[in-house]
C-alpha cells in the first residue's frame, strides 16, 4: 500500500507542482542534488502513490520529463471548468501524412505523396499549423525541398516519452491474407 | 453484366483521401475482381467521377487517373493466358505510370501506413482525457516582494506627501535645447538651389553639417522638400549617394 513519503518525496512533488513543461530527470538530479537512480525511483512511488490513492493528478513521463496530469476519470469536469473547445480532430489524410513522417523523419513532401498516392500541401499545412510537424533542413536531392519532422508538441499529444514509444511499424504490416486479396484482385487468379 | 461491377466507380470519390484509399476499399469489400470488370465500365465510371470531383484539383485528378489506367492495363494482361517468359509484361509499366507490382506494393505499404494512422488516433484520442498542469508564473514567487514589511499606513503617508508636494520643481537641466530645425535646413537647401541650379547630391548638401543631428535634420528637410515637389531625390544603388534636383522651388510656400 502507500508508502511514507519521504522529504524527498516532498521537494520533488513540488519541482513537479511548480513546472510548466516535461521535468527532465537530469534537471531532478540537478537541483534535489540527488542520483538519477534515487530521483527516478521517487518519481516512479509518486506516480503510483496517485493512483494507488485515486488522487485528481497523474504522473506521467511525456516528451522526454515527467509532468502532472489531471486524472482522466475527472476529463469531463476538468473539460467544464477551464471551457475548453473541443479541438477539431484531425482527419484521416492528415492522419495518414502524420503517420509517415513519425516514422519515416525527416521526409519530403514528395516521399509523403508517393506513399499516400495524392498531393499532400494541404495536409502538411494543416499539420505544421498545429504544431505537429516542423520543418528540420533541406534534401540534398534537385530543389532542395523542405524536410519535415515531428515535434516535441507531437509527442506531448501522443502522451509519448520519446519517439522510440511509438509502436513498430512493422506491427501494422498487413496480413498475408490481406496481400494475397490484393494481389488477387489485381492480377486476377490466373496468376496462381 | 456482373452486379457489382455496375456500381464499381460508384463511390463518391471526394469522399476518399486518395486513389489507393479507394482502391483498398474496392478490394476489401470483394468488389474489385480484375476479370470481372468490363473496361468500358472503369473507364467510363471513372472519367464520369473525375468530372464531378467538386473541386478541381489537378493533381488529385491525375493520380487517380494513374491508377485507373494501371487498372485497364492489368486487365488487358488478365485477359491474356499468362506465359512463362511473359514477366517483362508487368514491368513494362505504362509511361509515367505504374506497373502491376509496383501499384500492388505501394497498396501494400500504404495499408501499412494506414494501420498507424489509425493507431496514432487512438493514442490522440485517448490524450484527451488527460490535461497537463500548467503552472504559471503566478504560482510562483519568482519576482522580489517590494511592499516586505510596508504597511498600509506608510502607503497612506507616502501619499499624504505626494499631496503636500503638489508643486514640484522640475529638473530640466538633462533637457537640451534644438540646436537645429527643419526650417531652417529648408530655407538653407532652397538658398543653395536658387543660387546655382543645377542637381546636387545628398552629400554634397551635408558637407557642412558639423554632427550627425545636423545631417539628420538636413535628411529630414530634404524629405519635406521632396514631398512638396520642391526637390526631386533619386537614390540608384542601395547606399549609394541621392542626387538632389531643384524641382518648382515655389512650393516651399505651402510648407508655412
Amino acid at each position: 500500500m502507500l508508502k511514507a513519503l519521504t522529504d524527498q518525496h516532498r521537494l520533488i512533488e513540488s519541482l513537479l507542482f511548480a513546472t510548466s513543461e516535461p521535468l527532465a530527470i537530469s534537471k531532478i538530479c540537478q537541483i534535489s542534488g540527488l542520483s538519477k537512480d534515487e530521483v527516478t525511483t521517487i518519481v516512479r512511488e509518486l506516480a503510483d502513490e496517485y493512483v494507488e490513492g485515486n488522487r485528481g493528478f497523474r504522473l506521467r513521463e511525456v516528451a522526454g520529463g515527467f509532468r502532472l496530469y489531471t486524472s482522466p476519470e475527472s476529463a469531463e469536469a476538468v473539460v467544464a471548468l477551464l471551457e475548453l473547445q473541443d479541438q477539431k480532430k484531425l482527419t484521416q489524410a492528415a492522419l495518414e501524412t502524420l503517420a509517415v513522417i513519425a516514422y519515416k523523419q525527416p521526409v519530403t513532401r514528395s516521399f509523403i505523396s508517393e506513399i499516400r498516392g495524392v498531393n499532400v500541401d494541404g495536409v502538411v499545412n494543416t499539420l505544421l499549423d498545429r504544431g505537429l510537424i516542423k520543418e528540420v533542413g533541406r534534401d540534398t536531392t534537385p530543389g532542395a525541398p523542405l524536410l519535415y519532422g515531428t515535434t516535441k508538441a507531437f509527442l506531448e499529444n501522443l502522451g509519448l516519452r520519446s519517439l522510440d514509444d511509438l509502436p513498430s511499424l512493422a506491427d501494422f504490416e498487413p496480413d498475408d491474407d490481406s496481400k494475397q486479396q490484393i494481389i488477387a484482385s489485381l492480377l486476377g487468379p490466373k496468376t496462381f | 453484366m456482373n452486379d457489382l461491377t455496375s456500381h464499381f466507380f460508384e463511390v463518391n470519390v471526394d469522399a476518399y483521401k486518395g486513389p489507393f484509399d479507394l482502391l483498398l476499399a474496392l478490394i476489401q469489400r470483394h468488389e474489385l475482381d480484375i476479370c470481372d470488370i468490363p473496361i468500358a465500365n472503369i473507364a467510363k465510371d471513372f472519367l464520369t467521377h473525375v468530372k464531378n470531383m467538386q473541386v478541381k484539383n489537378m493533381e488529385s485528378i491525375s493520380s487517380f487517373l494513374i491508377v485507373a489506367a494501371t487498372l485497364l492495363r492489368l486487365k488487358a494482361n488478365a485477359l491474356f493466358p499468362k506465359e512463362e517468359d511473359d514477366e517483362d509484361l508487368d514491368a513494362d509499366g505504362i509511361g509515367e505510370g505504374l506497373t502491376g507490382d509496383e501499384l500492388i506494393a505501394s497498396l501494400i505499404e500504404y495499408k501499412m501506413y494506414r494501420g498507424a494512422a489509425l493507431a496514432l488516433g487512438d493514442r490522440i484520442e485517448a490524450e484527451r482525457y488527460f490535461f497537463e498542469r500548467d503552472a504559471g508564473l503566478e504560482f510562483i514567487e519568482l519576482k522580489p516582494n517590494f511592499l516586505k514589511g510596508i504597511t498600509p499606513r506608510d502607503l497612506a503617508n507616502a501619499y499624504i506627501e505626494l499631496l503636500l508636494d503638489a508643486n514640484p520643481v522640475v529638473d530640466m537641466s538633462h533637457l537640451v535645447g534644438t540646436e537645429y530645425s527643419i526650417e531652417q535646413k529648408i530655407d538653407y537647401v532652397i538658398k543653395y538651389f536658387s543660387m546655382r541650379k543645377e542637381p546636387s547630391s545628398f552629400s554634397q548638401l551635408v558637407s557642412i553639417c558639423k554632427n550627425k543631428m545636423e545631417r539628420i535634420v538636413t535628411f529630414l528637410a530634404l524629405l519635406e522638400l521632396h514631398r512638396v515637389g520642391a526637390v526631386h531625390l533619386k537614390q540608384s544603388m542601395n547606399f549609394g549617394d541621392i542626387e538632389v534636383r531643384p524641382g518648382n522651388l515655389n512650393y516651399v510656400e505651402s510648407l508655412n
